[in-house]
């Protein structure tokens, strides 16, 4: 694995290091335009649907409802607590009770 | 006290615990994705971004190509443009050197808390927030793989979810800041969604389609905040923390 991991760690760290670099080097980037820069802060709200759906879904194939009933438990414990220690906890114990208890 | 080596490590000492149970979720599904310790460390320790190797380990275990990742990877980090812009303002006159160095260590949660102190602040203290934030993603990460080889196989299974229970915490955050996020997220889900499922479009993107289209109509739709998008964003990042 680690030889054809090689490229995409050397890609993954080049953008991620030049999106936080160029804006202390580059005089343009400190001012954007206001629609550019309201699209950019949409990005990671936008990002996080993305990455919940399918892949939860997937995830759990044998048993989807399992990995709906998982971040459930994450977003009403993450909405009343806070954090992430305890949303993280709660939603693996509730997919594992569910995962012990019924299949 | 924004301005020594020693008041940033007090500051960056809620960052290491915040970030160390979130590195141990990414060594977990690292090592699920058939990632080696040695890939896993060595990700954590050049990338330096939660989101980001979180998205490129999961998309790598979807089998998409490297080019599809990257520049997912790219998309993700595009805000980062914004963090360090601002980031760049406060910062006391530096040499290239050592702006280079401050910029690598930019997270979301360095930022926020970075942006939050009044005034100025020195290279030396945004190094002492810096190497704790790194040090607890890194020892994380590592922890993180070498307890999955240790647990259970239900266990294991039960771990998968970890992923997307902290995507969903981390989206709640920002739902409870602004209802009418969770309808941007939802639009982006069912693009990827569609994308995938149904058009049998390559994982990698089906993301992209998936956030340039959501982020668009988001931007379009909601009404303006003007600069406090950023700044509020990182202050519930440092809540997390």
């Amino acid at each position: 694995m680690t030889r054809e991991f090689i490229p995409l760690l050397v890609l993954c760290a080049l953008v991620t290091y030049l999106p936080r670099a160029f804006p202390f080097f580059l005089t343009w980037m400190k001012q954007l335009p206001r629609p550019l820069r309201k699209f950019l802060s949409m990005i990671p709200i936008a990002a996080l649907g993305a990455l919940l759906f399918p892949g939860v879904l997937l995830e759990f194939s044998f048993a989807p409802l399992l990995g709906l009933a998982g971040i459930a438990a994450a977003a009403l414990t993450g909405w009343f607590f806070g954090g992430l220690i305890i949303p993280i906890g709660s939603s693996i114990a509730v997919v594992y009770l569910l995962l012990v208890l019924f299949l | 006290m924004n301005r020594t080596f020693t008041s940033g490590l007090q500051a960056g000492i809620p960052i290491f615990i915040g970030y160390f149970p979130a590195a141990v979720a990414f060594g977990l599904v690292a090592r699920s994705a058939g990632l080696l310790l040695g890939d896993t460390v060595l990700f954590s320790m050049t990338t330096f971004a939660g989101a980001s190797q979180f998205f490129a380990v999961n998309l790598l275990r979807s089998g998409a190509l490297i080019i599809e990742i990257t520049i997912g990877v790219l998309l993700v980090n595009l805000r980062h443009v914004l963090f360090s812009a601002s980031l760049y303002q406060k910062l006391t006159p530096t040499g290239n050197l050592q702006k280079a160095a401050v910029a690598f260590g930019n997270t979301d949660e360095v930022f926020s808390v970075a942006s939050t102190r009044s005034g100025r602040v020195t290279p030396a203290f945004m190094a002492g927030l810096e190497i704790p934030a790194w040090s607890g993603w890194v020892s994380g990460s590592a922890v993180g793989f070498m307890v999955g080889s240790v647990l259970p196989p239900d266990v294991q299974i039960s771990v998968g979810i970890t992923l997307y229970a902290m995507f969903t915490t981390l989206l709640i955050q920002e739902v409870k800041r602004q209802y009418r996020y969770l309808g941007i997220a939802a639009l982006s889900g069912l693009i990827n969604t569609a994308a995938v499922a149904v058009l049998g479009i390559p994982p990698g993107w089906g993301f992209i389609l998936a956030i340039t289209l959501a982020g668009a109509v988001g931007a379009a739709v909601l009404p303006d905040e003007p600069e406090q998008a950023v700044h509020e964003t990182a202050e519930e990042h440092v809540h997390d923390a």
